[in-house]
């Protein structure tokens, strides 16, 4: 798995991370919402990584080293995973740097909005990715994608709306409404919603991870 | 003792299919696969990588099932490319895959670098697509696999290299009597000099599977005066060519029974000799 990992990790170069970084970066600086600036966090890595599998053909090439094709998709998932992880964890700090050093900033997390913000995540992942392992070509899993993130960005706005009570209110602005996500939560999951959360977004990873390798493992490369 | 064996597998492909394959390929010999583009032979190497999955029958690699994924760290594979991250150097690549394989001979490595002239440090992108096919077959032999399967290596590679390849399987073939390679191409002349088994296959079908010395045999190309060819000589042959000056014909079995002729010269038959004519015949039918 280390192996794996190893060549999961260098398909994007340093220079990529780096570019990555530094948008998502300016982004959550100049005041972009943080329920889209996630969905970059989750979808460059990942989409570019598929899209190097499927320029290169090099499917080919990982699908006959000594590893199982469940290996293969595990890897790629946990490595999604970690990216994700840390590149949250980046702007968690970076909005406490600009807040200690007395720079107004539009939204800094806490505790309870990283870890929704990374549930969040992780489930736009895992209702991506299976997609990639779904078609044979790179094209319309992409397509899958988008629609999923229009969705997406559609239904969190509504419900981020009606959880902050702004429904009728004449003008909404968007950078308001990141605060909303963790109280969502509290009212959809009256019951241990943090641990309602973990528990339903693990499922789902793990049922992601499940479907992706049977996709995977009976496809023909 | 067999490295792979196909037992009845099916394959349904877009051009061909593969219908009830029997093969098997000898341990510790060379064994060339044959046959014309298009024929199959890709889709077989991929079959025996578990690249593609069959829709029936079954594969074996030294005696096992052929997807456990351990048996591929015995197994160097080339295929018609690269097919790696082209933004990578040969140095990367390396210490992303090296630690895979378990038999990883690093030294072994830098010796087939240098005697590809391939740099370690430019990216697979500027490689010519005969650089790229070394770069494979450095990746290939660098972990001192049992098993060599190679899809039509020659393909890119110039003249000079392609005799130089040669040399180089068969210094593989002799530092270990049971390393086996599997060797698919198209360019017969490259088996001709160095196959032990050939098979031969043509549109999902095997034509051929016999060792090279009982081909030799049984295989002859027969020439003479075109007087010769009537109704009944015309159907001994498996394959005619007919001009104003005379013929060639494919001819298998014993050639006792041209000897007494005069004007008839009897030549071994090449594998491009069986492969053309096996081939048009079997269009023609």
């Amino acid at each position: 798995m280390r192996t794996l990992l190893r060549i999961e990790s260098r398909i994007l170069s340093k220079l990529d991370y780096g570019a990555i970084l530094l948008i998502v970066s300016f982004l959550y600086l100049i005041g972009i919402p943080m329920f889209a600036v996630y969905m970059l966090i989750v979808l460059c890595p990942f989409a570019s990584r598929f899209f190097h599998d499927y320029r290169n053909r090099s499917r080919i090439f990982t699908a006959s080293l000594p590893f199982s094709r469940s290996q293969i998709v595990r890897s790629r998932y946990l490595l999604a995973f970690l990216e994700i992880t840390a590149m949250l964890a980046w702007l968690f700090v970076l909005g406490h740097l600009v807040q200690w050093a007395g720079r107004s900033i539009q939204f800094v997390m806490n505790g309870s909005d990283f870890l929704v913000f990374l549930c969040m995540a992780i489930v736009l992942l895992a209702v991506s990715l299976p997609f990639y392992y779904l078609f044979p070509s790179y094209i319309p899993a992409v397509l899958c994608t988008i629609a999923i993130v229009f969705a997406a960005v559609y239904y969190t706005l509504v419900l981020l709306v009606k959880v902050l009570g702004l429904e009728g209110a004449d003008v909404i602005v968007f950078n308001d409404l990141d605060p909303g996500a963790v109280r969502a939560v509290q009212t959809y999951l009256p019951f241990a919603p943090y641990f309602a959360l973990i528990l339903g977004t693990a499922l789902l990873f793990v049922l992601s991870i499940k479907l992706s390798e049977l996709l995977y493992r009976k496809k023909d490369i | 003792m067999n490295a792979v064996v196909l037992d009845q597998v099916y394959k349904t492909r877009k051009d061909f299919s593969i219908e009830g394959m029997d093969l098997s390929i000898p341990k510790g010999y060379m064994t060339g696969l044959v046959g014309p583009n298009g024929s199959g032979k890709t889709t077989l190497i991929r079959l025996m990588m578990n690249l593609i999955h069959p829709e029936a029958g079954s594969i074996s690699l030294f005696g096992e099932p052929h997807h456990q994924p351990h048996l591929r760290e015995n197994i160097g594979f080339v295929y018609e490319d690269l097919y790696f991250y082209e933004h990578f150097t040969l140095s990367q690549m390396k210490k992303a895959v090296a630690p895979a394989y378990p038999a990883w001979n690093d030294a072994l490595f830098h010796t087939y670098a240098d005697r590809f002239s391939l740099p370690l440090n430019k990216k697979i992108k500027k490689f010519s697509k005969g650089m790229k096919m070394k770069a494979s077959l450095l990746f290939a032999l660098a972990h001192e696999p049992e098993l060599l399967i190679m899809d039509e290596p020659t393909a890119g590679l110039d003249p000079v290299f392609r005799r130089e390849l040669l040399t180089i399987l068969q210094e593989y073939m002799m530092l270990d009597e049971n390393r086996t390679i599997l060797f698919s191409t198209h360019i017969t002349s490259d088996l001709d000099q160095i196959a032990d088994f050939l098979i031969f296959i043509n549109n999902g079908s095997l034509v051929l599977e016999q060792d090279m010395d009982t081909v030799r045999e049984q295989y002859h190309v027969i020439k003479g005066p075109t007087e010769l060819i009537d109704r009944d000589t015309a159907h001994l042959f498996i394959g005619l060519e007919q001009t104003a000056v005379g013929f060639r014909g494919l001819f298998h079995g014993d050639t006792a029974q041209f000897q007494p002729i005069e004007d008839v010269v009897i030549e071994t038959a090449s594998l491009e000799d069986i492969m053309y004519h096996v081939t048009r015949k079997e269009h023609n039918a």
